[in-house]
């Protein structure tokens, strides 16, 4: 068969770029691939669902009739796992046979689980990533029997958790509502290497810790202990042994693109794009985790999985895909994470980590061990580049505002820092341009109609 | 030292609908609400209230109101409340007693005995909706006959300078830094709108109201401030203010404090120092040295803008009137004891003075008697509260009006006569920023507009009503009127007849 | 569409605006009952900044390209394709904040709503998806200190 438009993952960018297409060629055909059986959810709520703040009803990330009002052909399931592209044939084939030509292709594919090299950990059944609805569901499923067969033998469930980044955390925020007890392995030094620094990373293991969830950095499994296809435990890198009933796998993700570089596609960390995020490969775009972005702020060309991004990636191909002559080029951008531990709130972004004395940075930490709040401002050059709020979310997207548009911070009240940041904190041209977009050409500041205009009425 | 004073007004909250909101405590500036968040209910201090009714208007459930102090007097009519405490505060301060807006003493309000005259079957009552209704007034000196070119249907008399009024309501003079730049902004556009004239009192013209300057008239008082050629020639009219209705004999006092960068540059007089108005004019002691002083202004404007002479109304207003026009007045403007202001000594404000209706009729008797009514204009002033006083005034002689405190109302004023302490709350007689600004010139223009609409409306509705379809045909047109509950000796200097005669 | 625009020099910062707000978005919309009586008790989604002397009234902008939408993970946050209308579903979102720390203006609340952290916003007084005349916040103002005029984007 043959589609116009071919997007492979039906996830943040495969939809998003469905849409933008759609927004610009209102007829030509669009067909969504995925091996995913489900439609389009959003992926970060899967710990949500464990814990109830969403359902299956309501995970789903567009309307229910997202498929058929946008006249979008979805092939979902286990057989569209996207296997061979021919680019010069402009042909993809998928893993039961089937093949779509296509005008243009869309990977979309996301990333999928990094499994670590410890001995036992892909041979038990209960061992599960945590990266997919199904992951998820499975993870109850493990979780709830093991508490029904701990607590049958009159003890404590327990569940290992492999991997203390932003996956293996909410994993584990997620079983701890139904397991026991729940351990996090890192081998990092501090949890959450990749979005905290070592003291907001201490003071999250502490709060962590009062809801159940111990975490260890600094240790990993070297060995899992599997007896009849089953984990029992682990042998820790310390030389401990860990008992547990089942383990979450949340060491790390990589790139979905095997079939794209068997395609010849030039990847580094990721897929290498263009502006216009074309592949290397005439009409193969990409969008989502699998794109390596330059990091704006550091520098450094890695993929940025992250769901904001994947969403922006795919308005952004699918205008380029359409031919859309107004079509925004990609040109970079940079970490914004927000995540929820119980009831409390992290919010980061940008340069968090910087090097030690690197030159022209400053950091600025607060503290409120009272109200249990950490923020810290890395300024670089006189702007701001990297922020960490723990439980201090409110109006953070100013500050996420100032990283992206390069403020110079002197001309800002240094106030902004010292709590919830205000656009009062603007000067008085900044505040204006910043909230009035579209403003009336013919009305002035003062609301006036322009022709009517009183310079200056004190 | 104990203070004797008591408050004059009390703060009722309805404790059923307050909800702590606290919009009463960031809108006064008198101080007199706080949130007492201990104690989970917003408390009042009574005493610094002024009954400006902010806090009531702005309350988002109503739940306020100013009641007065519950406190009697001894029952005495001659020893009242009142007057213990205006001597309580004296003995306290040592200092005159300011007050402000106009004269609220109980004396008769003519207006309220006049009643106006509707038409019956003969010459037949005309609907303002269907027919041309003609409201147009031109102020200005008028030549003492016309000659006509019939032939070429041209004026062959050369014509002095006229303003052209589409409504026959005027501003009244008040200057910047008695009320804000923003309230004189909104007079100001809301003249430009409704085709009329907003007076600049005392205070110069602020660059700003350039825009509005056709619809300007400039005041030359007895401090000069801000009198220049260029202020002279950039305005539609010049007023000479020799006397102000709620003060007359009485100069005028801004306090150095209130003399802001804007005001001193306005007023042309250092930041910081106290503009003072003096009492008389020091260079008018006579009428001849009145005339002088008009002709000096038409000389610098070159006879092209008509010369005001506002009078207060006194016991010998007639002929101060009279003296006026033949000084070269074009338009002669009484202002009455209820006419209002932003400072007075509180004596002179509640004795001096005599009311606008009897001062009208007899400056507009007078100049008729001396024949020289029709070359000069008149207008009252000096609380106009509504269009039926309007009609009144046109009838007893007025060519127009100028309003002033209706046109505060309009913007907010609840005439809680506290303009002189500076801290008005509803940005008009105010020169602090974070009170100017809470009078939108703009919202405030349109209220005012809106206000002069529909009385301008109202005034049609009651000519056609007495078969009149031209409010010149109005002016001085006694027979309108009957009084009401009048003596004759009242009725005779009104010049009207009793209702039923 | 037609945008709510805060003109400073005119806002007095008494938050008649915050009070209006919280009233429409009350389950009751008595102000009395909202403000006093209601749990849990209603959010403002227009916030005052400032003091006395510099005020201003903080509304969603309803942004042409919405930041909150697109870092949204539940699909809460949407923008009407028709209206322009930027609005969170209470039902889809989980309360993440990542609307919060996109959000250039900080007009995103996240507040506890019968136990679940869920976000909040502007959302124009809409009611069945339809705008009213005025939003509540202008209609309380009592200096023009907000304006709601079509815009130019």
């Amino acid at each position: 068969m043959r589609a116009d438009y071919l997007i492979l993952g039906n996830s943040a960018a495969g939809v998003s770029a469905a849409e933008a297409i759609r927004a610009t060629d209102s007829c030509g055909s669009i067909v969504i691939a995925s091996p995913e059986p489900h439609r389009v959810y959003g992926r970060p709520l899967i710990s949500y669902l464990l814990e109830g703040k969403t359902s299956l009803e309501r995970i789903g990330y567009k309307n229910a009739d997202f498929y058929e009002r946008l006249n979008i052909e979805p092939f979902l399931g286990p057989g569209y796992d996207a296997m061979r592209l021919d680019a010069n044939a402009h042909r993809a084939t998928f893993s039961n046979g089937t093949e779509i030509e296509y005008g243009r292709c869309l990977i979309a594919t996301g990333s999928i689980p990094f499994t670590p090299p410890i001995e036992g950990l892909d041979e038990a059944q209960n061992v599960t990533p945590f990266l997919t609805l199904d992951n998820a569901l499975k993870a109850q499923e493990l979780a709830d029997r093991a508490r029904a067969a701990a607590h049958a033998e009159g003890r404590e469930s327990r569940a290992i958790v492999i991997g203390a980044g932003l996956i293996g955390l909410k994993a584990a925020e997620a079983i701890s509502h139904s397991v026991d007890r729940v351990m996090v392995l890192e081998l990092a030094p501090r949890i959450l290497p990749a979005v905290l620094d070592a003291e907001g990373a201490r003071l999250l293991q502490g709060m962590l810790a009062r809801h159940g969830i111990e975490c260890r950095p600094g240790v990993s499994a070297q060995k899992i202990l599997v007896d009849g296809g089953t984990a029992h435990g682990a042998l820790l890198t310390d030389g401990t042994e860990e008992p547990c009933d089942f383990i979450v796998a949340a060491v790390g993700v990589r790139p979905n693109t095997a079939f794209a570089v068997e395609a010849g596609a030039t990847q580094g960390r990721g897929l290498v794009c263009g502006p216009d995020l074309q592949t290397s490969l005439p009409d193969v775009y990409a969008a989502g985790d699998v794109v390596q972005v330059r990091d704006a702020l550091d520098g450094t060309e890695r993929p940025l999985a992250l769901w904001p991004n994947a969403v922006r990636q795919g308005m952004i191909a699918g205008r380029h895909m359409a031919d859309d002559p107004l079509a925004p080029v990609f040109d970079g951008s940079f970490a914004v994470n927000a995540v929820d531990f119980f009831e409390a709130s992290l919010l980061t972004a940008g340069l968090i980590n910087p090097p030690d004395n690197a030159e022209g940075v400053t950091c600025d930490v607060r503290i409120d061990e009272a109200a249990g709040t950490y923020a810290k401002f890395v300024v670089r050059d006189g702007k701001l580049a990297g922020y960490i709020l723990l439980n201090r979310p409110d109006n953070a997207g100013i500050y996420t505002w100032l990283i992206e548009h390069e403020t110079q911070l002197d001309t800002i009240d240094p106030a902004l820092f010292d709590s919830a940041p205000l656009n009062c904190d603007f000067d008085k041209t900044m505040r204006w341009e910043r909230l009035h977009a579209g403003y009336p050409a013919d009305r002035n500041e003062k609301g006036f109609l322009v022709k009517r205009e009183c310079p200056s009425a004190s | 030292m104990l203070d004797y004073l008591i408050p004059r007004y009390k703060v009722l909250r309805d404790a059923d609908l307050c909800t702590r909101c606290g919009v009463c405590e960031r809108t006064c500036s008198n101080d007199v609400h706080r949130v007492d968040e201990q104690a989970g209910r917003v408390t009042a201090d009574h005493m610094k209230c002024v009954n400006c009714q902010r806090c009531v208007t702005m309350c988002p459930t109503h739940a306020l109101a100013i009641g007065k102090w519950p406190q009697v007097g001894n029952g005495s009519s001659n020893w009242t409340l009142e007057c213990l405490q205006d001597i309580a505060k004296q003995a306290q301060t040592g200092g005159v007693l300011l007050a402000s807006m106009g004269n609220p003493q109980p004396h008769p309000i003519y207006w309220d005995h006049l009643l106006l005259n509707a038409s019956q079957v003969t010459n037949p009552s005309i609907d303002p909706l269907r027919e041309p209704m003609e409201t147009r007034v031109f102020l200005g000196a008028r030549p003492e006959a016309l000659k006509v070119n019939e032939r070429d249907h041209t004026v062959m008399t050369k014509l002095p300078p006229q303003i052209k009024l589409d409504v026959p309501v005027m501003f009244s003079a008040m200057s910047f830094g008695s009320i804000s730049l923003n309230a004189q902004t909104a007079l100001a556009m809301a003249a430009q709108e409704l085709g009329t004239f907003f007076n600049t009192g005392e205070g110069g013209f602020h660059h700003s109201l350039k825009p509005y300057a056709d619809n300007a008239i400039v005041q030359v008082a007895s401090g000069r401030f801000g009198v220049s050629p260029e202020y002279l020639n950039t305005a539609a009219a010049i007023e000479i203010k020799i006397g102000q209705g709620a003060k007359p004999g009485i100069g005028g006092h801004l306090p150095g404090e209130k003399i802001d960068a804007e005001v001193s540059r306005t007023r042309m007089i250092p930041q910081g120092t106290d503009a003072i108005s003096p009492a008389p004019h020091h260079d008018i002691y006579s009428i001849e040295d009145l005339r002088q002083l008009i002709f000096s202004l038409k000389e610098a404007t070159r006879y092209t803008k008509p010369v005001a002479v506002k009078i207060a109304a006194v016991h010998n207003v007639a002929a101060i009137a009279s003296g006026s026009a033949r000084a070269g007045a074009d338009i002669i403007v009484v202002d009455g004891f209820r006419g209002g202001t932003g400072a007075a000594p509180k004596r002179i404000r509640d004795n001096v003075g005599i009311p606008i209706e009897l001062a009208l009729a007899s400056v507009d008797e007078r100049l008729r008697e001396e024949g020289i009514r029709s070359t000069v204009s008149l207008v009252a002033a000096g609380s106009i509260r509504s269009s039926a006083d309007i009609v009144r005034a046109i009838a007893l002689g007025a060519d127009a009006v100028y309003v002033a405190s209706a046109a505060l109302i309009a913007l907010g004023c609840h005439q809680c006569q506290d303009c002189s302490s500076g801290k008005c709350n509803w940005g008009i007689a105010t020169q602090r920023p974070e009170l100017v600004k809470r009078l939108n010139p703009e919202v405030g223009a349109q209220r005012v507009v809106n206000l002069i609409r529909a009385w301008n409306h109202e005034i049609q509705e009651m000519m056609g009503g007495m078969g009149i379809n031209a409010i010149e045909s109005l002016r001085g047109n006694r027979l309108m009127l009957r009084g009401i509950g009048l003596t004759d000796r009242e009725l005779t200097i009104l010049g009207v007849k009793h209702a039923g005669e | 569409m037609k945008r709510i625009y805060a003109i400073e020099a005119w806002c007095l910062g008494c938050k008649r605006c915050e009070i209006a707000c919280k009233t429409q978005h009350s389950a009751t919309r008595d102000t009395v009952k909202a403000l006093t009586q209601e749990q849990p008790s209603p959010t403002s989604r227009v916030q005052v900044e400032g003091d006395r002397f510099l005020s201003l009234a903080v509304n969603c902008r309803h942004c042409a390209q919405p930041k909150c939408v697109k870092g949204c993970i539940s699909g809460a946050m949407q923008k009407d394709p028709a209206s322009g209308l930027v609005t969170s579903d209470p039902a889809k979102c989980v309360g993440c904040r990542t609307c919060v720390s996109m959000c250039p203006f900080g007009c995103v609340q996240v507040v506890s709503v019968e136990g679940r952290d869920i976000a909040l916003k502007c959302d124009l007084c809409t009611e069945d998806g339809c705008i009213p005349g005025e939003p509540a916040c202008v209609a309380a103002c009592p200096n023009g200190a907000l304006v709601y005029w079509e815009s130019e984007e």
